[in-house]
């Protein structure tokens, strides 16, 4: 059937034909490395936003001061 | 103190680039049946560009691989294969060139961001090297120079990649800080992304309606690759928000003669090439851990600015209206989150 099918379209079907079947399967494909990406991205966010905020906390305590006791 | 280890890398990585991309547009110019001319074009950008972050990712965490010489290895296989009499491996030749292009390219950008000290030059230089290498690639392609003589090239950037082997897994990388913080970080990604789109449309979907001839492609691709590593030196000497501004500007006068006066327009895409640095540099500022990462946004969003222009194609007027307009639109979004 898909014989006949693809011997009825001709060339400039087979090429349509082959050719969406490209798009899809590029299509698909960029959206899961672009789905993984942005995964990615958001964990390094957090590790950078983590990062930041311990900094602060070092920046805001408060140093000890070393008391020689006599 | 000058950071001479960071220029070193940079040069290093600058002849690896060009040798990638001199291998990569012979071959893709090798088989350019004007059928099929797209569908190469397409397959080799998708892999070479849109998994680069994935690709500097796993670079970054499984250091003990040979990145280089697998990537050096993937491209001389891929010489065999596009080369071969066989027509069926030549599609599968383009996938495995652009796996090898994406690790070149992120231990490229790896090696030259540790070794940076914070700078945007020597990662900047080590794109430029691009421009390089596509002239060189064309030109040997379009002459039909027996594919042998890229073993040069293959072997040169094996030996450039080994020099700088341990820049790649060093795993501590340079702050860089050019972005306005009232911003986050999502809002700093989408902007660069925005930008390196706009920038590969400019510099390379508008040119495509030019009927190039060998010297004016020497020319489009010398003066881009010049435009990237000025605009990493001015973003070091003047400030990126300066050179972002400017860049931005200074390219509409000349893109809007883009369909009849390719000289001319050239000459914008040379100013708007400038931009490179500061997109890099933006990603870097909020993802700090991982330089291939931040590479990898850069990429694929110079995927998606293609893409357009491998469907759908606007005559002079509408081009110029959107050079004009993404121009502006890309000069507001730069100067208002980048840093005074």
């Amino acid at each position: 059937m898909a014989l006949y099918v693809i011997l009825d379209a001709g060339m400039g079907g087979l090429v349509v034909f082959i050719g969406g079947g490209a798009v899809l399967v590029f299509a698909i494909a960029a959206f899961f490395i672009l789905r993984a990406s942005i995964r990615t991205i958001k964990r390094e966010i957090e590790e950078a936003k983590e990062d930041d905020s311990d900094n602060d906390e070092y920046a805001e305590t408060p140093t000890d001061s070393n008391h020689e006791e006599s | 103190m000058k950071n001479h280890k960071g220029g070193i890398t940079g040069i290093e990585y600058f002849i690896v680039h060009a040798c990638v991309e001199t291998i990569c547009f012979y071959l893709l110019r090798l088989r350019y049946p004007v059928l099929l001319a797209g569908t190469i074009a397409f397959t080799f950008d998708f892999f070479a560009f849109l998994p680069q972050g994935l690709i500097g990712k796993f670079i970054e965490t499984h250091k003990k691989l040979p990145y280089e010489t697998i990537g050096n290895l993937l491209m001389f296989a891929s010489i065999f294969m596009v080369a071969s009499p066989l027509q069926a491996l030549h599609v599968a030749g383009y996938v495995v060139l652009g796996a090898g292009n994406a690790i070149m390219h992120e231990c490229g950008a790896i090696a030259t961001v540790t070794e940076s000290k914070g700078k945007i030059f020597p990662p900047a230089l080590f794109v430029s090297g691009g421009g390089v290498g596509i002239v060189i690639g064309q030109t040997m392609g379009i002459n039909q120079v027996s594919w042998q003589w890229l073993i040069i090239p293959v072997v040169l950037s094996e030996v450039c990649a080994l020099a700088a082997r341990k820049s790649v897994r060093i795993g501590v990388y340079p702050k860089f800080d050019i972005v306005e913080r009232k911003f986050s970080p999502w809002t700093i990604i989408i902007v660069a992304f925005l930008v390196t789109a706009v920038r590969s449309y400019l510099g390379y979907a508008i040119p495509i309606s030019w009927n190039k001839e060998l010297w004016q492609t020497v020319l489009l691709f010398g003066i881009m690759g010049l435009g990237k590593a000025l605009g990493g030196y001015f973003t070091d000497r003047i400030g990126a928000r300066k050179t972002a501004i400017f860049s931005t500007l200074a390219a509409i006068p000349f893109l809007i003669f883009g369909d009849k006066l390719m000289v001319v327009s050239v000459i914008g895409v040379f100013f708007f090439s400038m931009t490179m640095s500061i997109t890099f540099a933006m990603c870097l500022s909020v993802i700090k851990f991982s330089p291939g990462l931040a590479f990898g946004v850069t990429t694929a969003a110079l995927f998606i600015g293609l893409v357009p222009a491998f469907f759908v194609r606007f005559n002079i007027y509408v081009n110029a209206v959107m050079i004009v307009v993404f121009s502006i639109v890309c000069c507001i979004l730069l100067s208002k989150t980048l840093k005074k």
